[in-house]
């Protein structure tokens, strides 16, 4: 029957409250310094020596199929000029100067030994009846062997020794430069998958658990269902790419909630992938690093302000707002003001107005040095605002319904450990919510503030945007609803 | 016109109010006087209109009192039992929270209506003072002008001078009077009955009944309580006194002192001509008639029993 909220009086009541927070020095003081105390003591906290980090692996690395010997045989094959005989060791002799010009022998160790750097010979042998041929053969082996070990490794100036042996020919006389070549490749390529070796390297360390993952999506799943705090995906062509002289690339996943353990996980993967690549190939590696949910360097208050403005955010709005309700209650003003035109919706949208106002200034405050330390965090907390409005709205008016029904202040302090003390630790910052026992999972799903670290979570580490978090909005704005109609809904009269 | 018809208020077992229905014409003072818990609150908060009665309906104007839309609610004042201030804030404060809230949003307006009221009520010089470092006498004054800062025609006191020393409620009593005179409608609960018998009416509620309603002196003169007359004679005169007033008023005599008792106003009057013209020489008399408390305790005995 009354009509919609009048705006002027909604305005009336929100300069009033505005006015009495701003004269209470104490808690003004309160609400903007201990959000900032708490999100340093946060950031400074966990720094202890941590192990058994679970991490996840997916190595898809394959060893490197191409062996230089090959390389050499096609090249070799390519030249019109050359015939090539393929031959086992044992019979690679067999009509040595005859039919066959020149034998090539290619050792097991020949891939091997060029990408470690090691001394390698390959053998050739001529036996032909002018110079000008045996130049030839020796001219065109060499290139085939170079191009090859160019064209394989990406590397100039890769050398080998040649072992040759020319049988001395008698005075020649014109004839054709083509010659038959008696090759045999024993070359075994490069054994070593250099993603496996990097695997046993993090599987060594005492600091990181492995969780074993079969593609890049299952790291991910481990990742996002938080039984892994940090993840890597060697994808299949990385010794190739490393051996060929490429920039490979591993992608490193981090769950940046739980920053210190990520970071001592980024640790133990960047270690053994630099010393995998030292062992084996001799020189520090050069690879690309893709950070999938949050971005290196990014300290523990980047992850813990988002949480903390959000916590204070639904702490204060239900606290001072339930105590300041309370005392209109004791002192008589609620009782002026319903005899008044201000009607109990009014109330209560200008008391989450001006708790909104509060909050907003507490989470440009805190923002402003979260961003100081760390820039990158400033467009996520533009995402996260209209959560914090809404985590204000249904913690106002809850704490407006709460008060309603309450005595004095005291029962109000009682709701802490009802209502707020559950949520920091049920609410995903300290421990992954999936921790609990499958009959207690419900509990954290009670409460708002584990729909809002869901969202900070996906916004801040995992790149979300305003779609992926539409659960947590719908829920945190059907919690506003609920706190909005519990506030004004009929209390039985006094 | 504030009309209350047949309302009654049960809160659980108990039945606050119980079937009251009264009218208070416009530019009156009605006093509302019972002891605690009598339901006197509860009936003003049921013509405020911020409680719904359990059966009846409270009407300001020939609107019901409850389901008055807030624009309406404007014209009304009304000054809890408690300050209901905000001790934080000051004094202006205060009495602009309750302009604004009642309508009066024009600044020059609103500095007026304060600056007013404050000279009506004596607040001026505490005007920008935080109200927990005012006396309680100041608060009791700022109370009252946030309740009229907006001008109301209807204004309802729940005991306003409760706690307030004798030359204030002097002074509140000033307000009131000259409210009244502007043509507002002044509803008020007190539990001091010589201030009740400056209402143009009173009415008397007894555990959540109307026990009596009307004007203090139509109250008194209605109901058959004590009259007296005492003085002092020569000792000489007492039987000449005793005859005279044989058959009109019981009277005792003691030594030299006299003293008879009437139940009204008609007999007194008839037994002090009778005394006059029985020629008894009488000092020092006095005439003792009932107030608002004999009234009261009278109702209270007779419902009582």
């Amino acid at each position: 029957m009354s009509p919609g909220p009048d705006m002027r009086r909604i305005r009336t009541m929100v300069r009033r409250i505005s006015r009495q927070i701003r004269r209470d020095r104490r808690t003004l003081g309160l609400m903007i310094v201990a959000p900032l105390l708490v999100t340093f003591i946060f950031g400074i906290m966990f720094t202890g020596k941590l192990s058994n980090i679970p991490t996840a692996i997916s190595v898809n690395d394959q060893s490197w199929g191409t062996t230089l010997g090959s390389v050499i045989t096609s090249e070799l094959e390519k030249n019109e000029n050359v015939t090539v005989v393929h031959r086992s060791r044992a019979n690679a002799f067999v009509d040595f100067g005859q039919s066959i010009q020149a034998v090539l022998l290619l050792p097991t160790s020949l891939t091997e030994d060029l990408v470690r750097g090691t001394n390698t010979s390959i053998g050739l042998y001529v036996n032909v009846s002018m110079w000008p041929q045996a130049n030839y053969i020796l001219s065109t082996i060499g290139n085939a062997t170079t191009d090859a070990a160019t064209q394989l490794l990406g590397r100039t100036g890769l050398t080998f020794e040649r072992n040759v042996t020319v049988l001395a020919p008698p005075p020649p006389v014109g004839g054709s430069l083509s010659f038959n070549l008696s090759l045999v490749n024993q070359d075994l390529g490069f054994p070593v998958i250099i993603g496996r070796v990097v695997q046993e390297a993090l599987s060594d360390n005492a600091n990181v658990s492995l969780v074993l993952c079969n593609s890049r999506e299952d790291v991910i799943a481990s990742i996002r269902s938080e039984t892994s705090i940090a993840g890597i995906y060697v994808p299949e062509n990385f010794t190739r790419i490393l051996l060929t002289g490429g920039k490979p690339t591993v992608e490193i996943f981090i769950n940046g909630i739980e920053s210190t353990e990520a970071v001592v996980a980024l640790a133990a993967i960047q270690e053994a992938l630099a010393n995998a690549a030292k062992s084996i190939i001799g020189r520090g590696t050069d690879v690309t690093i893709t950070y999938v949910y949050g971005a290196a360097g990014m300290s523990m208050i980047d992850l813990a302000g988002p949480s903390v403005i959000g916590f204070f955010a639904l702490f204060f709005g239900f606290i001072i707002s339930g105590v300041f309700f309370l005392r209109e209650r004791q002192q008589g003003t609620l009782e002026r003001m319903r005899a008044s035109p201000l009607t109990d919706l009014e109330m209560v949208i200008g008391y989450v107005i001006a708790f909104i106002a509060v909050s907003v200034v507490q989470t440009t405050i805190i923002s402003l040095v979260i961003v100081y330390y760390s820039p990158g965090i400033l467009s996520a907390m533009g995402l996260l605002i209209p959560l914090i409005l809404l985590l204000v709205i249904g913690s106002v008016t809850l704490a407006i319904a709460v008060s309603y029904r309450t005595k004095n202040e005291l029962q109000i302090l009682q709701m802490i450990p009802i209502f707020i003390i559950p949520q920091i630790f049920l609410c995903g910052i300290f421990f992954p919510v999936s921790l609990l026992p499958s009959y207690l999972a419900f509990l954290p799903y009670l409460f708002p503030l584990t729909y809002y670290v869901t969202a900070v979570k996906a916004v801040v580490f995992f790149g979300a945007t305003i779609v992926d978090i539409i659960i947590p909005i719908i829920v945190l704005s059907l919690y506003g609803l609920l706190g909005l109609g519990l506030a004004v809904a009929r209390r039985s009269e006094r | 016109m504030i009309k209350a018809v047949d309302v009654s208020k049960r809160f659980g077992e108990v039945l606050a109010v119980d079937g009251v229905s009264l009218e208070i014409p416009h530019g009156t003072i009605l006093g509302m006087i019972g002891p605690n818990g009598a339901g006197k609150t509860t009936l003003v908060r049921m013509m405020v209109g911020i409680l719904k009665p359990t059966s009846g309906a409270c009407y300001i104007g020939d609107k019901r009192a409850d389901l008055l839309r807030p624009e309406e609610r404007a014209n009304i004042g009304y000054m809890t039992q408690q300050k209901a201030l905000y001790p934080d804030l000051t004094a202006r404060e205060n009495l602009e929270f309750f302009a604004e809230a009642y309508g009066v949003r024009d600044p020059h307006r609103k500095a007026e209506s304060i600056d007013e009221v404050a000279k009506l009520t004596h607040i001026g010089e505490y005007l920008d003072r935080p109200v927990e470092v005012l006396s309680g006498g100041t608060v009791q004054r700022l109370s009252l002008a946030c309740t009229i800062v907006h001008g109301p025609d209807v204004i309802f006191l729940d005991e306003p001078t409760v706690g307030v020393s004798p030359g204030l409620r002097v002074e509140f009593w000033d307000y009131f009077q000259r409210l009244a005179h502007q043509g507002k409608t002044i509803v008020m609960t007190t539990h001091y009955l010589e201030e009740a018998s400056r209402c143009d009416a009173v009415m008397m509620i007894f555990q959540g009944r109307l026990i009596a309603h009307g004007s203090p002196n139509g109250i008194i003169s209605s109901l058959p309580l004590e009259r007296t007359v005492s003085g002092e004679i020569s000792t000489e005169d007492v039987p000449r006194l005793k005859q005279s007033l044989e058959g009109i008023a019981a009277n005792e005599v003691s030594g030299n002192h006299f003293k008879l008792v009437v139940t009204n106003d008609e007999t007194l009057f008839r037994a002090v001509r009778a005394l006059s013209a029985s020629g008894v020489h009488a000092n020092n008399i006095v005439v003792r008639q009932p107030g608002l408390e004999e009234a009261f305790a009278h109702l209270v005995r007779r419902e009582e029993q």
